[in-house]
């Protein structure tokens, strides 16, 4: 016998065998083929859903992508000497170790990113990276509301930086309070936001006056104002959004162009195109309570300045 | 047209039977034997002369089932045949292969002068390879069957070409074992 023989002999063995691996060869080909069919459409699924995506410029939900708030926020942390970075996505600040020079400044996020933020009694509070360090009392201790998915929190109790919302925090004084960013991470000072700071896009406060009014002399007028994050009155609050409900042409106030909350957070600013007594009394009718209610009359009412 | 019925052409000793086996089974007996030959006239004129046989050998024979299993042992024994003609010209790179790798399943080199039945041997790899494990059994076939070379293999089930490499020296292996127990030791 030699290898020939043997060989030879290889060829008698049962059909079956033969014909088993010529249906096994076809059954492998045909699972490449589905595998890479399978493949095909995952990737064109995930062109679908990601290409808009980037064109748009969506924050995405990576931590590390410079849209999100959490990016901006360990950005900001790295440069103020943190040492270890914010993790939206695992519920805060790991190890937030601010340095000693106490340096409080907002860090200046580019262009379509946000710091981390939230809203608390309708004022948005922005962080500063400043650890607050004095003694917490768990009874006052507050639970974010939810997750602001445009970037900047519009809801009560609402923040960018923390997608599972396990968050919480403690107001220190009307213009601070502590959050902590995560389940057990540090307290980090927070700070309400004030004119000119200019991180988060004019239109996403409520300018308080009505924009429908005709006149662009008057929206100029309204232009002017903006809302300040304070705490209002609960009846200023109240008369303004009566107010701006019937304004607006074919509505009761149609004289009425802008109502907003200027300076003084106790005083709702009122602009009217009418020197008529009829319809200023209609409009103080509307002040049931002690608010008050200042009247400017624009220059289309016929007031000379 | 399915096996069965090509069969039934043999037995009715019809003419389409060649033409309906070279229709189904032509271009893959032709490839057994040019992996061998490594000459395409020399193996087309294998597969004709594998109808020539197949033809003269059903009936008796029936392989209803196993149609090209039974023309493919005629074709590979064909090109084995020529192949051992011309052994001297030594061009039968993959045929000296297979050969070389035979021998090393062969228990005593000394026994080469034994007749040994080749029926037998035939049973005894058979019995050898239905303990084999799906795979390797596949494998084996592969590669002493159809004289598919390692790196077709390895395309084939996806397996890298030293992986087919391995698992062949293995089956080997055990062959020869198998082979020794089977009563071929000296």
């Amino acid at each position: 016998m030699n290898g020939h023989d043997l060989l030879d002999a290889a060829g008698g063995i049962r059909p079956e065998f033969v014909n088993t691996t010529e249906r096994k060869q076809r059954r492998i080909r045909l699972v490449y083929q589905w595998a890479a069919a399978a493949a095909c459409l995952c990737l064109i699924a995930a062109a679908v859903i990601l290409i808009p995506r980037i064109k748009s410029g969506h924050r995405d939900d990576t931590k590390d992508q410079p849209g999100n708030p959490a990016y901006a926020s360990a950005e900001g942390l790295a440069e103020n000497g943190v040492e270890e970075m914010v993790n939206s996505d695992e519920g805060g600040v790991e190890e937030a170790a601010v340095n000693d020079s106490g340096n409080d400044e907002a860090v200046a996020v580019s262009d379509g990113d946000y710091p981390a933020m939230l809203m608390v009694n309708g004022i948005l509070y922005k962080v500063t990276y400043v650890p607050y360090e004095e003694e917490i009392d768990e009874a006052e201790v507050l639970k974010v509301t939810g997750y602001a998915e445009d970037g900047v929190p519009v809801q009560e109790g609402e923040q960018n930086f923390d997608r599972t919302s396990v968050s919480s925090y403690i107001i220190i004084d009307d213009d601070n309070i502590a959050v902590r960013m995560g389940l057990e991470e540090g307290w980090i000072i927070f700070r309400a936001e004030t004119e000119g700071e200019g991180d988060v896009p004019a239109d996403f406060l409520d300018p308080g006056y009505g924009a429908d009014g005709p006149g662009a002399e008057d929206q100029d007028a309204a232009a002017d104002g903006y809302a300040e994050a304070r705490i209002y009155a609960p009846e200023l609050l109240d008369l303004q959004n009566r107010i701006s409900a019937d304004m607006g042409p074919d509505h009761r106030l149609s004289f009425v162009t802008a109502s907003m909350i200027l300076e003084d957070p106790d005083r709702l600013h009122v602009i009217v195109n009418t020197q008529d007594d009829e319809l200023i009394k209609l409009l103080e009718s509307y002040n049931s309570g002690n608010v008050l209610l200042e009247i400017e009359y624009s220059s289309q009412s016929g007031i000379e300045e | 047209m399915d096996d069965d019925q090509i069969v039934e052409l043999y037995l009715n000793r019809h003419e389409n039977a060649i033409a309906e086996t070279a229709k189904k089974y032509g271009a893959k007996l032709r490839d057994i034997a040019y992996r061998i030959l490594n000459d395409r006239e020399t193996a087309e004129e294998c597969e004709y002369d594998a109808y020539y046989k197949t033809w003269n050998l059903i009936p008796p024979h029936e392989p209803r089932n196993y149609l090209f299993a039974f023309v493919g042992k005629i074709v590979r024994h064909l090109a084995l045949d020529i192949c051992r003609k011309n052994n001297r010209k030594k061009r039968y790179a993959l045929y000296c292969e297979l050969t070389q790798e035979m021998e090393e399943c062969i228990p005593a080199k000394n026994d080469t002068e034994a007749e040994i039945e080749a029926r037998f041997l035939s049973s005894l790899i058979d019995s050898f390879l239905e303990h084999c494990p799906e795979e390797r059994r596949n494998v084996f076939v592969k590669r002493y069957w159809y004289f598919e070379p390692l790196a077709q293999i390895a395309e084939t089930y996806g397996f890298t070409e030293s992986k087919v490499k391995t698992m062949l020296s293995r089956i080997r292996a055990d062959l020869k074992k198998q082979l020794e127990e089977g009563g071929y030791q000296i």
